[in-house]
């Protein structure tokens, strides 16, 4: 079930919402074990719906999921929710675009941990010991001091931290970071996407890196899909993306990239052919 | 709203709170003796504010009515907010025929003319209630009758969380909607629950002023704000002894003061 060759995560899917519209149509996409996929589009392209669906999360009354979705072989669409819910966090973790958004402002930084861990584990004295390491691999501290903050007294960099340690608690094979740096400072934006790597690399973990930034994704990624109104419209590795765009969305989305600011005094002024 | 202002009307509520306390050491009679050989006397040193018809010393009975108004107001206030809480977390969270069904209740409720409510509520008890039966009946009917509004704001918070992203990330980590409910819900819920029983404190102390005025509320011998204003309902009375309208003052007084409090609180958060 779990071989090597097995993708971590394989799917077809394509979802429609009562109202007729269509959000995703047929998006394929593959995850090899310890690979890091990059999905970008732009807004409304149906990054965060695809992220919701791989999760079964989409409001059924709402939308419509149809296709496949196998994580480590085991198809999950047509898992009951009893059994999702066992999915969720374990096998396939999410990390969301705002930390200041997704953490709980009255619950403290310790009772996140401790909700995470009870998420899958009846053992409740265990959850310190269970967060100390990976705590300390997103550098982030391990004390009661630490603890007894609320989400509102740690830096934005430590809240989204804490939304990976919080997310990986429980070892899953596949995270998927929705627009994980977004929200964030160029600084922390280059820490977070360098954590992401260092997981990538350490723990052997897969990656569905959802992002409308090009440049990011195609600095972490191995591959890079390109999403458009709900339809991959080009999949392959950045170096080749970058070099030969074949779709016309891709190359406007390229020729939209700002210039480097040194471009102008690097490279000498040449004529512009009429 | 000056610093003085806001420090008046916070002493003003320590001295409600203490007298609320308490009652039995500070009111000089109890507020059931009669003075038969004094109706309807003067202020004087043995009556601060002098007599009423019966000859009960009118000081001691705003003493133990100040007990009964404000002590029993924040108890309608937690059980309709508790009740607000209940329904509004409920309806916020249930599919949508359950969700509509409540949320019809609700606006039911609140156009429904609240006075008229009462009134019927309450002269349907029999007239032989005790007078203590009587101030649980006043605030329970109060507390009952007052869930409404307070429930779509409940309803409202809920559902606005349901859609949010901590919901969404605690479901992602495998969070049971069980647990996320019970758990993560009510901390995100107190902040409203406590803002809606604040504000309901005023609202039951003039409900059960109003209640009383018209003989439905706390009845005889027990007294209260609402139950001493009924000696204000003649005019001349008023002209005659002045010093009767002194209920009317310490209520208007009173809620002036939470009034004050909650604004300034309101305006720090």
């Amino acid at each position: 079930m779990n071989s090597a060759k097995t993708p971590v995560l394989d799917t077809c899917l394509s979802v429609s919402y009562h109202n007729g519209k269509q959000v995703l149509s047929d998006v394929r996409l593959s995850i090899g074990h310890g690979e890091i996929l990059g999905l970008v589009g732009e807004s409304g392209s149906g990054k965060s719906t695809l992220a919701l669906a791989l999760f079964n999360l989409l409001d059924r009354s709402r939308a419509r999921v149809t296709g496949q979705i196998q994580l480590n072989g085991r198809d999950l669409l047509n898992l009951p929710e009893k059994q999702m819910r066992r999915v969720r966090g374990s096998e396939i973790a999410l990390v969301l675009q705002s930390a200041g958004t997704a953490l709980n402002p009255v619950l403290r930084v310790g009772a996140h941990l401790k909700e995470a861990w009870l998420a899958h584990s009846n053992d409740a004295s265990k959850w310190k010991q269970a967060a100390a390491s990976l705590l300390e691999r997103v550098c982030l501290p391990c004390d009661e001091e630490f603890f007894r903050r609320y989400p509102s007294q740690i830096s934005v960099g430590q809240a989204q931290r804490l939304l990976i340690a919080m997310a990986l608690l429980h070892r899953p094979s596949l995270l998927v970071a929705d627009e994980p740096t977004s929200a964030l400072d160029a600084i922390t934006h280059a820490e977070i996407l360098a954590l992401i790597r260092e997981l990538n690399r350490d723990l052997g973990l897969s990656v569905l890196l959802i992002s409308h930034d090009l440049l990011s994704a195609a600095s972490l990624c191995s591959r890079l899909a390109i999403l458009r109104e709900g339809q991959i419209v080009e999949s392959g590795a950045p170096h080749r993306i970058f070099a030969a765009p074949e779709h016309p969305y891709t190359q406007r989305l390229i020729a939209a990239l700002p210039p480097h600011p040194l471009a102008a005094t690097l490279t000498p002024e040449v004529p512009i052919a009429a | 709203m000056t610093k003085l202002t806001r420090r008046l009307a916070a002493a003003w509520l320590l001295v409600a709170l203490l007298v609320v306390v308490g009652a039995g050491q500070l009111a000089p009679h109890s507020y059931d003796r009669i003075f038969s050989e004094s109706p309807d006397a003067q202020p004087s040193k043995d009556h601060l504010l002098g007599t009423d018809a019966v000859s009960r010393d009118r000081f001691s009975r705003l003493i133990h009515g100040t007990r009964i108004s404000l002590g029993f107001a924040p108890l309608g206030a937690f059980l309709a907010t508790l009740v607000a809480g209940c329904i509004g977390a409920l309806s916020g969270l249930s599919k949508p025929w359950v969700d509509r069904t409540l949320m019809f209740s609700c606006e039911l409720f609140i156009s429904l003319p609240w006075m008229f409510l009462l009134i019927s509520a309450r002269s349907l008890m029999p007239l032989n209630t005790t007078p203590v039966a009587s101030v649980a009946i006043t605030f329970l009917l109060l507390g009952l009758l007052g869930w409404a509004g307070p429930a779509r704001i409940v309803r409202a918070r809920t559902r606005e969380w349901l859609n949010s992203d901590q919901y969404l990330f605690a479901r992602s980590l495998g969070i049971s909607r069980r647990r996320a409910f019970l758990i993560h819900l009510p901390p995100v819920l107190k902040p409203v629950l406590l803002a809606q029983f604040w504000i309901a404190i005023p609202v039951f102390i003039l409900g059960e002023a109003n209640l009383s005025l018209v003989g439905l509320g706390v009845s005889d011998p027990l007294p209260s704000w609402g139950a001493l204003l009924r000696d204000m309902n003649r005019p001349e009375a008023l002209l005659e002894t002045p010093w009767i309208i002194t209920p009317l003052l310490v209520l208007v007084a009173t809620l002036i003061a939470v009034q004050t409090v909650l604004r300034t609180t309101r305006s720090q958060t």
